[in-house]
This record gives structure tokens, sequence and C-alpha cells, in this order.
């Protein structure tokens, strides 16, 4: 969902199609447009799509009903178990293009981790079902409604995950107009130069770091590695979030967002809430409430969360490196609650700045495929090598400053404040200024589209 | 009035991709994409780099993308850095284990041979300016890669050392800025060490007339990088100020064989690479070049690019150079016995850059 062949053929050309087709073609048109971006970026995508609009709208309309009837569970189970295969066989992480089957040393199904939508659609036909099956509402007896839901392109790259009983009633409408359009438009731009401005420069700096044996790293090298890490996660997935919402704006959908300043969290229970909120609630909807309701017993509790953040955390792909951050996750959840009173004692900007380097702590896991290489890193970072910084920290500090500053700024929110507080207020400046960014912006993406056009294609979300 | 900057905003987004997208599909003269599926097989990938490579104002945008990175504090554009007033081509470590193979082939090369054999692996820039690189792109200095790979040579062949005079000269223009290759000035300083190895009496510069064949070309490393500020750069011919002695070029193809007069062919500085004005750069397996000189001692070059500009300087002191291209030998699937007869020569001079000589993986050409 990022490059020229997308931006200056695919945008243009999707975005008349649909604004001029007739309001019940427009539905098949996605479905469509869904398909030939699977097609594109690996046929074998096709299966899932298949799969996942099949499952959920057969197995909606089978647990509807039999609904007061005990095989509904079964049912249920059924319909989890085929989308949870799915997922696991076919989601690759984007990071490394993992995924279950190479971990067990099998080849992958995909080619390559493209944007097949295989982290999406499982989830959103799962949350179809466990919803009619809540009895939450009616199953949908229109198949288009519900191929359409499940394979949303727009939110294939990295969501947002889509809740049914949010997405019907615009789904219902179709309707778009020119304020719609300029602001998918501006979430399209701002999520392009989230992943080329910053993301991208955050991954390279990541790498610059990795070059450096572990074992002669300084500690100062190794923050400074560790933080692009975190800020490649973060602009990665909330740009194609945003690029993801700004088609959805444009074909007059108006999407949740997924991310809410998450590096600004006080705990990391406030992180979880606000890093993809969107697969948050469908984890806390979905897992950790269906774990609580068995029982108000600690080891319940434990075990709905650990299974939640698992869950969430193999979402960004099926790998040893997911399971190991996600139990170093859970460890901290856990601590966190144990000291609960003493600290909400504390001032916030501390709290704030405790839970930064607690996150950046336990983030090697994530960021390294071998746990001991991690635990070697989390070393360095707290000066187990005995190097302080050496001549590559000033090096890497004078090239990339620029770049980690501007990521500190957007992902703490302070451009959001100035929105906010309507610094810019005024309605004459707003008029020129909007058009001039959105131009300013477009000539900024397609220098980077056009200069580093075939690197793009080293990680695929 | 909202709505009226929302208007402007879609209508200019809007006009701006198609005016781009109608340029690319209908004025660019490019290879067509069917030709180019032909190479590779992948849809997605090759219509991505058709879009890229046909975008209107290619060299424009990448302009404008690397001076906000500059801008922005960056230095290094995948294996490009800019190292002060000049573009470097960072060294490649991966493939290093491949050295080893390579000297292995040079060994066996030399024992297949009572002729004398001798080797120089040159520096490359990244060398030479390794001091300002940051040391991370720089673990292991080209000087102990160079010498690694001549304490695995067999005692036969004897070494030559080019790195010294190059260091030593770094201050001058020994290097082009921005073209991965030395220069006129850095090749001489390089054939006046061979020659106390190859028992020669080196011509001294001032037998020679400079000439400038072109004084402000951008080499390949500008292409890919585009930075601004980079002085463009001059090639230098050094004619000899007597008669050449050069008679005749032979340029062997695999299927044809050219012949030319002189080994600096001027039409290459109307092409996109100028330094191929030395003996046309690495376009053919086989070079037989014949000089007036009566010694008839011959030399046979095992050459990579950097051959290219020190092989004028050797036409003073033989009868007849023949350069062989164990790259080209690969590609056309012949070996170094196919092209030539080792017992015709005198000496054997196998000559890489340091980068080459460790990633290239065509020596088993020479058997």
């Amino acid at each position: 969902m990022i490059g020229l062949s997308f931006l200056y053929f695919f945008l243009p050309a999707f975005a008349a199609v649909y604004l001029l087709s007739p309001k019940p073609f427009k539905s098949r048109f996605v479905l469509v447009t869904s398909a030939g971006m699977i097609c594109w970026a690996d046929p074998m995508g096709l299966i899932v799509m298949a799969v996942c609009i099949l499952s959920g709208y057969l197995f909606g309309v089978f647990i509807f009903n039999f609904r007061e009837k005990p095989v509904s569970k079964l049912l249920l189970a059924l319909e989890i178990f085929i989308n949870i295969a799915v997922l696991l066989l076919f989601h690759r992480t984007a990071y490394d293009g993992a995924d279950l089957l190479t971990v067990l040393g099998q080849r992958s199904l995909l080619r390559k981790a493209a944007t097949v939508g295989a982290a999406v659609m499982p989830l959103h036909s799962i949350g179809y079902c466990v919803d009619v099956y809540r009895k939450k509402y009616r199953c949908e007896q229109r198949f288009i409604k519900i191929a359409e839901y499940i394979a949303f392109f727009p939110v294939f790259a990295a969501g947002p995950i889509l809740r049914y009983d949010y997405f019907s009633p615009q789904f219902d409408e179709h309707k778009t107009n020119v304020s719609s359009i300029a602001s998918g438009i501006r979430l399209i731009m701002l999520g392009m130069f989230m992943k080329l401005f910053i993301s991208n420069t955050m991954l390279e700096l990541w790498d610059d770091v990795r070059g450096i044996q572990v074992s002669s790293l300084p500690a100062l090298s190794a923050w400074i590695g560790i933080a692009a890490f975190a800020f490649f996660v973060y602009f990665e997935v909330s740009a194609f979030s945003n690029i993801g919402c700004g088609i959805a704006a444009i074909m007059g959908f108006r999407l949740p967002r997924s991310f809410r300043e998450p590096y600004r969290s006080h705990s990391f229970s406030d992180f979880c809430r606000k890093f993809n909120c969107t697969l948050y609630r469908w984890c806390k909807d979905y897992i950790y409430r269906s774990i609580i309701r068995r029982g108000s017993h600690g080891i319940y509790k434990f075990l709905a969360i650990l299974m939640s953040v698992l869950a969430a955390c193999l979402w960004y792909g099926t790998s040893m490196r997911s399971v190991c951050f996600a139990l170093a996750m859970v460890i901290m959840l856990c601590a966190e609650k144990l000291l609960e009173v003493p600290l909400k004692k504390l001032p916030k900007p501390i709290r704030i700045l405790l839970f930064v380097v607690l996150l950046l702590t336990i983030l090697p896991f994530m960021a390294l495929s071998d746990p001991f290489e991690a635990l070697k890193y989390i070393k360095a970072m707290y000066g187990g090598n005995q190097i302080a910084a050496d001549i590559t920290s000033e090096y890497l500090i004078s090239t990339y400053f620029l770049f980690v500053a501007l990521g500190i700024l957007i992902s703490g929110g302070v451009f959001g404040y100035f929105f906010k507080k309507k610094i810019f207020n005024n309605e004459y400046l707003k008029t020129i200024i909007q058009p001039v960014w959105v131009i300013a912006l477009l000539i900024f993406c397609t220098s980077f589209l056009v200069s580093v056009g075939s690197s793009l294609f080293r990680y695929l979300l | 009035m909202k709505k009226f900057s929302d208007a402007i905003t879609v209508a200019a987004f809007f006009a701006i991709l198609l005016m781009f997208a109608v340029s690319t599909l209908f004025f660019q003269d490019k290879i067509p994409v069917s030709e180019l599926l032909k190479k590779n097989a992948d849809v997605g990938q090759t219509i991505s780099e058709y879009v890229t490579d046909s975008f209107p104002m290619n060299k424009n945008w990448r302009s404008i993308y690397t001076n906000i990175m500059v801008f922005a504090g960056r230095s290094r554009f995948d294996d490009i850095y800019i190292a002060g007033d000049r573009l470097v081509k960072l060294d490649n470590h991966q493939k290093e284990n491949s050295m080893i193979e390579n000297v292995a082939y040079i060994n066996e090369l030399a024992a297949n041979t009572e002729c004398p054999i001798y080797m120089m692996l040159a520096p490359t820039a990244a060398g030479v300016y390794n001091a300002d690189i940051p040391d991370m792109f720089n673990d292991k200095s080209q000087r102990e890669r160079i010498n690694d790979a001549y304490l695995q040579l067999d005692r036969r062949i004897a070494s030559i050392d080019a790195f010294y005079p190059l260091y030593s000269a770094r201050d001058e223009y020994v290097y082009y800025r921005t073209e991965n290759l030395w220069t006129g000035f850095g090749a001489y300083y390089a054939y006046y060490e061979s020659t106390k190895k190859l028992g020669l009496q080196a011509v001294t510069l001032d037998n020679y007339d400079q000439e400038f064949a072109e004084s402000g070309f951008f080499g390949s490393l500008y292409d890919s990088a585009m930075v601004s500020g980079i002085k463009p750069d001059r090639i230098n011919i050094f004619r000899s100020k007597y008669q050449s002695p050069v008679t005749e070029v032979d340029m062997y193809d695999g299927d044809s064989t050219k012949q030319a007069e002189s080994v600096y062919f001027r039409s290459a500085l109307k092409g996109s690479k100028r330094t191929d004005i030395f003996l046309q750069g690495d376009k053919h397996i086989k070079t037989d070049i014949y000089t007036d000189l009566d010694n008839e001692s011959e030399l046979l070059i095992i050459k990579g690019s950097f051959a290219n500009t020190i092989v004028p300087f050797y036409t003073a002191h033989y009868s007849r150079i023949t350069m062989v291209d164990p790259m080209k030998l690969k590609e056309a699937d012949l070996t170094l016995s196919d092209v030539v007869s080792l017992d015709d020569y005198d000496r054997i001079l196998v000559l890489f850059d340091i980068e080459s000589f460790s990633n290239l993986k065509c020596f088993d050409t020479l058997k």
C-alpha cells in the first residue's frame, strides 16, 4: 500500500471508479479490489480471503440459527479454529518474513511478507461470529456485506481492526463528500510521510546499530538503537494504519484511530490501551473477557492477561521473538499490578520516564530473533560492555538526531497538542495552509518514493 | 471556507497525480513493460520498477530526496558514503569468504604455469580515505584485507603493494570523487610501484603530456546518490611526449574481434560511462595491445576494472599486453585456456581492486 504505482495509479483510478459508480455497485467493486490487491501481492492470499469470508458468513448464519442450542458453541469453536489456523499459516512477520511454517522449518505458503490481509481478515471473521454467538446483533443475511466487512482492503496492512456493529451502518450509507475525501488525502500523506521519512530511517538506524557486534556495543549506541527500533515499530504500523484510514475516508468510511501517543503512557497497561487500540479492544473483548468469564480467581486473570498479550504480540508476526516479548510484557504487567499503589504515588512524568525505560529494556526481545542475544543487548544497554559511548555513538547522534527528534515530537503528541489547542485556528490561514501542506507532502513523498523505490520492498507489511 | 479549502486540496492533489501518471505512461521513452517482464517474472515488482524508472523528472526527484536527507544530517545512501568532498562506495563484508576461494584459484593458476606471476590488489577510495568513514562501516581495513590475501598466496606469486603509494598520495587526485575507480594519477602511482617488482624502469611523469579528456563529468556514484555539492570529476590522459608505442588494439567479444589503433576511446566520452575511454572499460573478454617495441616481452593481465587505467603505462615496456576479464569469461561460459595460452607470455599480472576481488565469483574460469 505504498509506492509510486499505488499513489499515482491505483489511488486515482480506484477513487474515480468508486466515487462514480452507483451505490449497489460500490460493495462489489471494493470486494474485487480487495481480491485484486491480494492477487497482486500473492495469489495464495485468495485462499485466506475465501476461507475467512465463507467461514464468517456461513458460521454466522449457522450460529444465529442454532443460537439456543449447544451446537452453536461447537460451531463457534470450529469457526475460531479455522480462522486461527489461517492466521498462523498465512500471516508472515513483516519485519523478517518469518511465519509459523518457517519457525517449524517448513516452506512458507506465501512467497513474500506482503499485504494479503492474513492478519486482519481472520480477526474480523472471528469477531463477527463471537458477537453473533453472544447475541450482540443478528447475523447478516447479505453475503456481500459480510464479504466487504471481512475483506475491507484499506485495513489489510495494519488495521485498524474493525467491529461489525461499528462498520455496518457506514456500509449501508456508502456516503462520501469533498470534506471526507480531503481528510482521506491528508491521512494518506501523513501516513506516507511517517513511513518514508521516519520509519524507514529508524530502521536504517537500527540496522546500523545491529551492524556493530553486541559484545563491543557502547551503552549509548545500544539505547539509541533500541529507541530507533521502538520508533520504527510505532511509525511503521501507525503509518499503514493512517494510509488505510485515509483510503477508507475517501470511500466515505470513518474508521477508528489505532494509536493515541503510546510512548507517552504512564504504565504498561496504559501502553496496551494506546498502542493499536483496535487490536487491544479485540483482544480484550474476545480473549480476555472470554477467559475472565470462566472464573474470578487470580489464575484466570493471569491466564487472561497472558493469552491476550500473547495474541496481540503474535498479531505482529508468528515468531519466537513475539513469544519472548509477550512473556516480558506479561511479567511487566504483573509487576505493575503488584506495585500499583507505590507506583501511583509517583509524579506522572517520573512514571512516564520509568515506563519508557522499562519498555526499551524489554524491547530487544522483539527486535532480536535470538533471546540470548537480546539478553546480551540489554547487558550492553546497561554498560555491561564497559563502554559508555564511542565515536560511532557520536556518528549516530549527528546523523539521526533530526529524525529521532521528530519521532519524539510526533509520537509524544506535540503536533496533536497544537491542533487540540487550536493554535492554527485562523480560518483564512487554514484555508491556505491545508492544501499547501498536502501538496508539499506529496512532493516530499514522491521524491522519497522515486529514490527509495527498490528498498521499499525490503520489509513489507 | 473549509469546504473551499478541501475542494482545492482534492482538486490539486488528483490533478498532480493524473498529470504525472499520464506523463509516466505516455511521454517517457523507456523499455516497454512486456520486455521487462521477460527478464523478471514478478509482475508486481517489474511494474513498480518500471513506474519508478519512467517517472518524469526522475533525477530531479532523487536530487530533492538526497538534499533533504543531507540537510537532515544523513551522509550514507545505501552503500555510498559522503566522505568530505567525495563519494565513496562502502566495503561489502558480507561476501568476504569468497576472497579465500579466489586466492586459491590464483594459486592454482600459478601451479599450472612456469611463467612468473604477480598480483596487485589495489585499495578502493573507501580504503585510502577510511579515516573519513565511521568505524562501523569499516570493521576491517582494506590494508589488512589485502595483507591477508597476500599472506595466503603461493610463494611463486609476487605481491605488489599498491596501498602504500596510494595512501601516501591521498591528498592528490588519485581517486575520482564520483566514480569508484582510481584516476590516471592513482594508476600511475601503482604502476610506478609495480615496476620495481616487475623489473622495469618506470617512465617518469615528465615524459608524458597531460591531457584533460573530460573536465566536468559525474560518475556512477553520483548517479546513484545524486548528492549536490560534490565537484565534478576530470579524466586525465597521459600521452607520451614521444610517439605512442601502441600499433594495434584487438578486442575479442566471443564471436567477433574489433580493432583499434589507440588505448583511448574518445567515443566513450559521449556515453554514460566516461571512464570507458580507457580501453572501453570492461566490455571485452580479451583485449590484445600490440606495440612497436621489439623486446618481445609479453604480459598477460587477469584484470578487474582498475586495470584499464593502468595498462596505458605498461605499453611502454611490452611488445604485447593481453588483458583477460574473468567476469566476461564467466558470462560467455569460457575458461582462460579457451582464449589464451599461458606459455605465450613472459609474465602474468593479476590486477584487481580488493573489493571486487573479495566479492567476485568468477575466478574458477582461470582453470
